[in-house]
């Protein structure tokens, strides 16, 4: 398929965004809302103030309306993000982070700035942690050859960032062997 | 699909120094003969053919010499390899069909890896990186100018992302 020069090498970040709206998150709605039965689940009955486990998609939308309020899900709160920023900084490899924690964090804290407490520390500790992450994805860069490299827990938007250069390089290296291997 | 590779053509493209092991009619300048013995420079898409029915003897090229392998092998960084060699790593693949040289092999993954990193450097701030290292960036052979382009051009689609609100 004909693609975009800028698609061919990557998914964009905007798609794998809308990837991350599949992930379930809790909310607690602030009206009564009807069944919805939708193709791969059915949302039960909304009934406040009872929280309720919906998409990520169908929360943001129903945030928008003032309809419901959403529940951070556990990872994204202060004391945790302060353990996982440590152990980012202590350790060579990468700490757990959810997979995709870079744009769920980007869409929560634009949707909903005002349900997730200690935002802008929130915030600084997530960028805090990219730019630690991201550091040692380059220094990973150093280790690769053609067969295999392993950068484990790295998240969805942090590999399709890495994507086309780690893929290319290690392409070449592998076509340069497979030659050399063949006389 | 490697048969139709733009960028596998032009690295054919590039020529080889030759000695003919017999005289080859048609060869020569305005279509005449070329004696046995004697050396010429092809370009290695007719050198591949003819050495394989041992028509000609490929010698090692100039990208491949011990002057330049050593110059590599020493700071693979500061080398410009496009004034070298337009796509270095495609021809390597090409003279590596031929001639088997496991340490060519070896030395153009460690230059590749090597370049990668300052590329990947170059990619998150071409600015600086044309203003700091300007004869690293103009010396990328066409591979890694495209690595340049890709990295650079992700990088730049995230960091848009992550500094737009789409609230």
């Amino acid at each position: 398929m004909a693609l975009p020069r800028e698609l061919e090498a990557t998914f964009s970040p905007e798609e794998i965004e809308f990837l991350a709206g599949n992930e379930y998150i809790d909310i607690v709605p602030l009206e009564t809302m009807d069944q919805l039965p939708l193709v791969s689940a059915t949302i039960p009955i909304m009934k406040p103030p009872r929280k309720c486990r919906v998409p990520l998609w169908l929360a943001l939308e129903l945030k928008r309306q003032h309809r419901a309020r959403i529940v951070p899900p556990e990872w994204l709160d202060l004391s945790n993000l302060q353990s996982l920023q440590e152990q980012e900084m202590e350790m060579d490899m990468f700490s757990k982070m959810p997979f995709r924690w870079l744009e769920t964090a980007h869409l929560l804290l634009n949707a909903c700035p005002d349900d997730i407490e200690d935002v802008e520390e929130v915030r600084r500790i997530l960028l805090t942690i990219r730019e630690a992450r991201q550091s040692k994805a380059r220094a990973g860069l150093e280790a690769v050859n053609e067969v295999q490299l392993a950068l484990d827990n790295l998240g969805a938007m942090e590999i399709n960032e890495i994507r086309p250069l780690f893929r290319e390089t290690m392409n070449r290296m592998r076509k340069i062997v497979q030659v050399a291997e063949e006389e | 699909m490697d048969y139709y590779d733009i960028d596998g053509i032009l690295s054919e493209n590039q020529k080889v120094p030759c000695t003919c092991n017999v005289s080859i009619p048609g060869l020569g300048h305005e279509g005449r003969e070329v004696p046995a013995g004697s050396k010429v420079e092809l370009p290695f898409w007719l050198a591949e053919v003819l050495a394989v029915n041992s028509f000609v003897s490929i010698h090692m090229p100039i990208p491949f010499s011990s002057v330049v392998r050593n110059a590599l092998k020493a700071n693979p960084t500061s080398v410009p390899l496009r004034d070298i060699c337009s796509n270095y790593y495609h021809f390597s693949e090409n003279m590596l069909h031929v001639i088997s040289d496991e340490q060519l092999a070896q030395l153009s993954l460690d230059t590749l890896r090597k370049r990668a990193l300052l590329i990947a450097d170059g990619a998150l701030n071409p600015q600086g990186a044309l203003q700091q290292n300007s004869d690293f960036i103009n010396g990328l052979d066409d591979f890694e100018k495209y690595l340049l382009r890709t990295a650079h051009s992700t990088h730049r689609s995230l960091t848009h992302w992550q500094n737009s609100t789409n609230n």
